[in-house]
């Protein structure tokens, strides 16, 4: 009935989405309510970029931005402000994923680590402008360094296990 | 991506996908400009999302607690120690306690003073965690059924742990002392002296506007005061402690950390004396003098200042 690339293309959407709604729940887990804890990793956004960068088909830019609105409204953030950070920056990725797609892991890592500087850069400029509480800049650099160290990690699991590593033949999906 | 043909689908795409980025910015507008009301939807969404995620989150929360409380296995015979002390320490605190509380019930017999009856609490359990490390909140089963409003103090068993704020239909969120945007006016307790007790997303929340700080010494109760009628007053907050840097900051009594059952405290807004008018006496005659006659042909009634006056 349907043909398998598309099915293939469907199937690695909802594991997308359903690996996104695990972290979010993870996060929200009651596990010690009130402790003060510092920042872990932003792994949604660790996982939508290495999504992003290997099978860009199977993350519509509309998927990235309702589950990002998602976790906005859930994790108390100002609504609507870092999903639209996010799609510009899944955007930027996805439109130099053909030319990325040669280069070595290391130098993937390093523009990620600047485009994800960028957004968050970004995300701070708006909340500055619009006068909103800034959160403090040590914690974020904390956040975003322990992100950036969890990219390889995302990258490697996904590697391993889901089997997703970067096409690099040309983008049919015939390849496994 | 098939690249056959003249390529329309890419610059469609890019204008769908700006459009919604222009949406999601709007969101953020319309986030910006009524928050109540988006405030309102997000707990609405929350409301809807979080309780379906009940039958899965408690038996994972459930087992971590059993391997935190395997984990205290460990050090069972330190603990005894420690226990066994404490009870000690803990005897002599009944005694004490309960000598003042004779005492207290004598005086308060004496004065026949009526204590505010109108503290009664729902009980609720803690759903789940704010989820980032820059809000510090957490969720709770109970909500506007329950008559939940928002605005009212949240405690422990022991100390305040924070307020409501945002209330959906059966779930609502408190925000913790220690979260940024949290000030409460708190009393610190030998002294008398009025503060201002902030969250800035440590552990301790830090005291603020204090009049002499020389005062104030680590140790001290600190209380809430009821000023602006934010809290009922003299509910537990925690004590004062002196940080690094010389800043008093507040060690909280609540056990932040293992936050599992809390009271919501129904706190009715005290009745308001706004006529500031009638506490103090009436103004001054115009001028000096015998008071007016009575008006000529004027019925009485319609002037009855004057005809209290004669």
């Amino acid at each position: 009935m349907i043909d398998p690339q598309r099915r293939r293309r469907l199937a690695g959407q909802v594991l997308f989405i359903l690996l996104f709604l695990a972290i979010l729940f993870l996060r929200l887990m009651p596990l010690n309510p009130g402790r003060v804890i510092w920042p872990g990793p932003d792994l949604a956004a660790c996982l939508a970029l290495a999504w992003v960068l290997r099978r860009p088909e199977q993350v519509p830019a509309l998927t990235l931005a309702l589950l990002f609105l998602l976790e906005d409204v859930l994790l108390l953030r100002p609504l609507g402000l870092w999903a639209a950070v996010m799609v510009i920056g899944t955007e930027a990725a996805r439109t130099r994923e053909q030319r990325w797609r040669e280069l070595p892991f290391m130098v993937e890592w390093l523009r990620v680590a600047i485009l994800l500087a960028l957004m968050l850069l970004g995300y701070r400029l708006v909340l500055a402008v619009f006068f909103l509480p800034l959160p403090p800049l040590g914690q974020v650099i904390l956040q975003y360094i322990a992100t950036i160290g969890a990219y390889p990690l995302t990258v490697g699991l996904m590697h391993w296990p889901l089997g997703l590593r970067r096409s690099l033949s040309e983008s049919d999906t015939r390849r496994r | 991506m098939a690249r056959k043909g003249p390529d329309y689908a890419a610059p469609v795409r890019r204008i769908l996908v700006s459009l919604l980025v222009l949406v999601l910015l709007a969101v953020f507008l319309f986030w910006q400009i009524d928050s109540p009301r988006a405030e309102r939807i997000r707990s609405a969404v929350i409301d809807r999302f979080v309780p379906s995620f009940g039958w899965a989150m408690s038996p994972v929360t459930r087992l971590s607690r059993m391997v935190a409380g395997f984990e205290s296995y460990a050090r069972l015979y330190e603990q005894n120690q420690e226990l066994r002390r404490e009870l000690q320490k803990m005897s002599a605190w009944k005694e004490a306690a309960v000598q003042l509380e004779q005492e207290n019930a004598k005086l308060l017999a004496q004065n026949s003073v009526r204590i505010d009856p109108a503290l009664t609490s729902v009980s609720g359990v803690v759903l789940t965690d704010s989820g980032t490390a820059f809000r510090q909140s957490v969720l709770l089963n109970v909500g506007a059924r329950d008559g939940i409003l928002d605005g009212w103090a949240t405690m422990d068993g022991l100390g305040l742990v924070g307020r409501i704020s945002g209330v959906g239909e059966t779930t609502s969120r408190v925000m913790l002392l220690t979260d940024p945007s949290s000030r409460i006016p708190v009393t610190i307790l030998p002294s008398g002296q009025n503060a201002l007790l902030g969250g800035d997303n440590t552990a301790l929340p830090a005291l603020d506007f204090i009049e002499s700080p020389e005062n104030i010494r680590p140790g001290d109760r600190v209380t809430s005061s009821g000023d602006g009628g934010v809290f009922p007053p003299g509910l537990l907050v925690g004590q004062v402690a002196q940080a690094s840097d010389g800043r008093l900051r507040v060690r909280l009594a609540a056990d932040y950390g293992r936050l599992e059952f809390l009271r919501v405290l129904r706190s009715h807004p005290s009745e308001r004396l706004a006529d500031t008018g009638l506490l103090i006496p009436p103004p001054p005659a115009e001028f000096i003098g015998p008071p007016m006659p009575p008006a000529m042909g004027m019925d009485p009634a319609a002037r009855p200042e004057e005809a209290r006056n004669d």
